[in-house]
C-alpha cells in the first residue's frame, strides 16, 4: 500500500514538474504529472485533499537518503505525520530553486542537509503557519490558538480539530507568512529519528526509476566511442562495417564538441565518434565494429610516472596564503617558529566507479534549420551547469532547456559534470532531433584497457600532491582548547570543503601547491592530504588529535552555497 | 530479425530481435520494459542484472536471449506480486538500500539462495552473494536482512 502511495503520489503533483513512475513495464515512464496535484504551501511541500503531504526533492538524490532526510525536516516544522508523507522528484527550475533562499539544485560536498537544514525547516514551518491561520479563519479565532500536532489543526479551547487535508486548498490561498515561526528544538519528535528511506519499497520492487531507466516513444539509442587519451584528436573514422550491423542508423563525429569547458566548473569532454541504433546492442556492436585512427596529442606517452613527478614539483610550489582560518599572516608567521615538520602525500588517479553507469537521455526538438528545445533527462548533481553548457551548445535561453531530474546509482562528484549531458544533446541532435538515450558501458568509466592507468579523463577522480610544512611555534601561547596548528591553502586546488571541520588556532602554517585532476577537486584526498599534516602537527604538539568542532553554518553562509564536489 | 518467445514473470511475450544473441537483459528493459533489472558491467562480474531462468540465479547481461526460450524468468517486478516477498519486507525493514541501483541483483541473488537453503548459514550468504557488489557498501545489512528473511520463514513453517 505504501508502495502504491508513493507511485500514486507521483503521478498526482501538479504544474508538470513531476515525474511519474507507472507500475507496469513497457509504459513511458516519465509523464507530464496532472493539473489536479494538491495545494501548495510553498514551493517545497504540496498537501492533497486526502492528506497526502508531497515533498519536493530538488536536490539530487544518488544515495545519500537526502529524499528522506530533507524530507524529514521539513515535515518537522509542518508537524506531519510521517506516514503521510511522500516524495516527488522535480525538474530543474532555476528561477524558482536557484537561489539562495532555497538552496539551488546542486548536490555535493556531502553537505545538503546542513546546507538545506534551515531551508527546509523554514518551508515546513512556513506551510504550518498557513494551515493555523486557515483553521483559526474557519473558526473565526485568532491564529495564536490554533496549533497544529499529528497533521492537524487544533483549538483546544472549543476542542476543534481540522486536519491538514481539509485545510490545505484554504490555507494555499493565503499569503506566504513574512514571519516565520520555528519549533524550539526540544519539540522536535522527527528530527533525529532514524527513519527508513521513503525511496525504499520503490527500490526492493524495482520500480524507482534512474536516468539509466528512462523510456520514450521512437527512442534510440547511443554509446561513444572516445579518444583513450584526454586531449587526443579525433584523425579519421570508418564507419562502412557499423553502418552493416541491423538497427545502426547514424555513425558521426563528436570532435565539434570535444576539448576544454567552462561554466564555472572546467571539465572537458573526449573527441569521439557517435554510433546511434535502434537498440543498445547494436549500437555497441556498431561501435566494436568502427575503424577509427585517433591523433593522441600531448599525453600520449603520460602515464603514472610523469604524473607523479609533475605533481611532486607542483607541490614544492607555495600557494596563496587564504586567511581562511588561523591566522591570515601565518606565512609570514613561519619565520619563527622552532622546528618545521615536513610531509608529502602523492595520490593516484581515481575512478568514481558509479554503480549506475553515466548515461543522459536527450531529445532536442526543431527542423533541419533550428533548433526549439530540448529535453533531457538524467541524475545529475548539477542541472544549472547541464542548462548552462546545452544553452551554449545549442543557443537556446535556460527556460528552452527542461531538465527532468532523476535519482542516480551513486555521483560521487562524477555527476557533477555536464559532459555526458552535452554528448546526449549533441548526439540527438545529430541524429535528426530523435530522443536518444546515450549510455557509456561500463568499460567506458576506466578508458581504454591499453590506456586505463593513463587516465586524465573526465573520469578520474582525485590526483593530488601536497607538501605540507607545519610550524611549531616558539612560545606555547594557547589554551587547551585551542590545540595549536594551522595552515594556510594555496587557492590552486584549494577546498573549502577540506577545511570546513577544523578550528584551528593562530599558529605556524603549512603550504602546500597541489593539483587535482583537470576534472575533479579531489574533493576526498584534499581533506586527507590537509588533515593528515595536522594529525601530525597534533602528535608533535603532544596532544592526541586535531579538535574538530561541528561545521558551523554561519561558516557556511559566509562561503555560500558554490560548488562543492 | 528473429522472433522469440519469453516467459517473463507468468506472462508470454514474442518479442522481436535483430540479433538473437542479444543479451536478456537489454530485452528485458528496452523491449519488455522492465527496467528494475540494472546494467552495471555487462560482463557479468557485478551482479547487478541478475535474475531468476528456471529457479536459478544468472546474470542476464551475459545470457542470449535465444538460449532462454521456454525457460520460465523471472524478474525483481516478479518475484512478488505486490513487492512483498519477505526479502523485500526485509530489506525495507533493515533499511538497506542507499543509492538501490544494485540491489534488485542483491534481492534476487538471495532469494534463489533462500528458494534452495531456507536455513542459510553465514557462510551460505557469504557464498551466495559474494558475486554481487554494492559501492555504498551495504554488505552488513544485505547479510542482516537475509538472516532476518530467512527466520521469518522458519517462524511461518513451525
Amino acid at each position: 500500500m505504501k508502495r502504491r502511495r508513493f507511485l500514486h503520489a507521483a503521478t498526482l503533483a501538479a504544474t508538470g514538474l513531476v515525474l511519474g513512475f507507472h507500475a507496469q513495464g513497457g509504459d513511458v515512464v516519465v509523464s507530464k504529472a496532472a493539473a489536479d496535484g494538491g495545494a501548495p504551501l510553498g514551493d517545497f511541500l504540496r498537501i492533497t485533499p486526502d492528506g497526502t503531504v508531497l515533498f519536493r526533492l530538488v536536490k539530487h538524490e544518488m544515495g545519500q537518503g537526502i529524499a528522506t532526510s530533507l524530507a524529514q525536516i521539513a515535515c518537522e516544522e509542518l508537524c506531519a505525520d510521517w506516514t503521510k508523507v511522500e516524495i516527488e522528484l522535480s525538474d530543474a527550475d532555476l528561477e524558482r530553486f536557484q537561489n539562495a533562499a532555497h538552496g539551488g539544485h546542486e548536490t555535493g560536498g556531502s553537505a545538503t542537509v546542513a546546507t538545506q537544514y534551515d531551508v527546509m525547516r523554514k518551508a515546513g514551518a512556513l506551510a504550518r503557519q498557513m494551515l493555523e491561520s486557515a483553521a483559526a479563519k474557519v473558526w473565526g479565532v485568532s491564529p495564536d490558538q490554533c496549533w497544529a500536532e499529528n497533521h492537524r489543526v487544533v483549538h483546544r479551547r472549543s476542542s476543534r480539530a481540522l486536519m491538514f487535508g481539509e485545510l490545505a486548498t484554504a490555507a494555499a490561498q493565503l499569503p506566504i507568512p513574512a514571519q516565520v515561526q520555528l519549533k524550539p528544538e526540544r519539540a522536535f519528535t522527527l528530527i533525529g529519528q532514524p527513519k527508513v528511506g521513503k525511496l525504499s519499497p520503490a527500490i526492493v520492487s524495482g520500480r524507482l526509476k534512474y536516468g539509466i531507466d528512462v523510456q520514450l516513444p521512437g527512442m534510440l539509442y547511443a554509446v561513444i566511442a572516445r579518444c583513450p587519451v584526454f586531449e587526443g584528436k579525433l584523425a579519421r573514422f570508418d564507419a562502412a562495417e557499423a553502418l552493416k550491423i541491423p538497427g545502426v542508423k547514424h555513425v558521426f563525429s563528436t570532435e565539434p564538441i570535444a576539448g576544454p569547458r567552462s561554466a564555472g566548473f572546467p571539465h572537458d569532454i573526449r573527441a569521439g565518434v557517435a554510433v546511434v541504433a535502434n537498440s543498445f546492442w547494436a549500437a555497441k556492436r556498431g561501435r566494436q565494429a568502427l575503424k577509427i585512427e585517433w591523433h593522441e596529442g600531448p599525453n600520449a606517452r603520460y602515464d603514472t610516472e610523469h604524473f607523479e613527478r609533475w605533481a611532486r614539483e607542483r607541490a614544492t610550489r607555495r600557494g596563496d596564503p587564504t586567511g581562511y582560518v588561523g591566522n591570515p599572516n601565518a606565512i609570514a608567521d613561519m619565520g619563527s617558529v622552532r622546528k618545521t615538520l615536513h610531509a608529502s602525500y602523492v595520490y593516484p588517479h581515481q575512478l568514481h566507479s558509479c554503480m549506475e553507469p553515466l548515461n543522459c537521455t536527450a531529445h532536442v526538438r526543431g527542423d533541419d534549420v533550428r533548433v526549439n528545445d530540448c529535453e533531457i533527462w538524467c541524475g545529475s548533481q548539477a542541472p544549472n551547469l547541464i542548462i548552462a553548457e546545452i544553452g551554449k551548445l545549442l543557443g537556446l535561453p535556460p527556460a528552452a532547456i527542461r531538465v527532468h531530474l532523476m535519482p542516480s546509482g551513486g555521483g560521487f562528484g562524477r555527476r557533477y559534470y555536464p559532459d555526458f549531458a552535452v554528448e546526449a544533446a549533441y548526439v540527438s541532435m545529430q541524429a535528426g532531433r530523435q530522443p536518444v538515450k546515450m549510455l557509456w558501458t561500463r568499460e567506458d568509466d576506466p578508458g581504454d584497457r591499453r590506456r586505463a592507468r593513463l587516465r586524465l579523463g573526465p573520469s578520474s577522480l582525485n590526483s593530488f600532491a601536497t607538501n605540507a610544512r607545519s610550524g611549531i611555534p616558539n612560545a606555547d601561547t594557547s589554551t587547551r582548547r585551542q590545540p595549536r596548528g594551522a595552515y594556510s591553502t594555496g587557492r590552486d586546488g584549494g577546498w573549502r570543503g577540506a577545511r570546513r571541520p577544523y578550528q584551528l588556532g593562530p599558529l605556524a602554517p603549512w603550504r602546500r601547491g597541489a593539483q587535482p585532476s583537470r576534472q575533479g577537486r579531489g574533493a576526498l584526498l584534499v581533506c586527507e592530504g590537509e588533515a593528515r599534516p595536522q594529525n601530525l602537527l597534533a602528535r608533535h604538539l603532544g596532544s592526541e588529535r586535531t579538535h574538530r568542532t561541528p561545521r558551523t553554518r554561519a561558516r557556511q553562509r559566509a562561503t555560500g552555497s558554490g560548488l562543492s564536489a | 530479425v528473429a522472433q522469440i518467445r519469453l516467459s517473463v514473470n507468468g506472462r508470454s511475450h514474442a518479442v522481436e530481435v535483430a540479433d538473437p544473441e542479444t543479451p536478456l537483459l537489454w530485452v528485458l528493459r528496452d523491449v519488455l520494459g522492465l527496467t528494475g533489472t540494472k546494467y552495471g558491467c555487462g560482463v557479468a562480474q557485478c551482479g547487478a542484472c541478475t535474475i531468476h531462468v528456471s529457479g536459478r540465479a544468472v546474470r542476464s547481461c551475459v545470457v542470449a536471449v535465444s538460449s532462454v526460450v521456454g525457460q520460465p524468468i523471472t524478474t525483481i517486478e516478479g518475484l512478488s506480486p505486490r513487492g512483498d516477498h519477505p526479502l523485500q519486507r526485509a530489506w525495507i525493514a533493515e533499511d538497506v538500500a542507499q543509492c538501490g541501483y544494485c540491489q534488485a541483483g542483491q534481492i534476487m541473488s538471495a532469494a534463489a539462495l533462500l528458494a534452495e537453503r531456507p536455513n542459510p548459514s553465514d557462510e551460505d550468504i557469504t557464498r551466495a552473494m559474494s558475486r554481487n557488489l554494492c559501492r555504498c557498501g551495504t554488505y552488513p545489512r544485505i547479510r542482516e536482512a537475509i538472516r532476518k528473511a530467512a527466520a521469518e520463514g522458519r517462524g511461518s513453517a513451525s
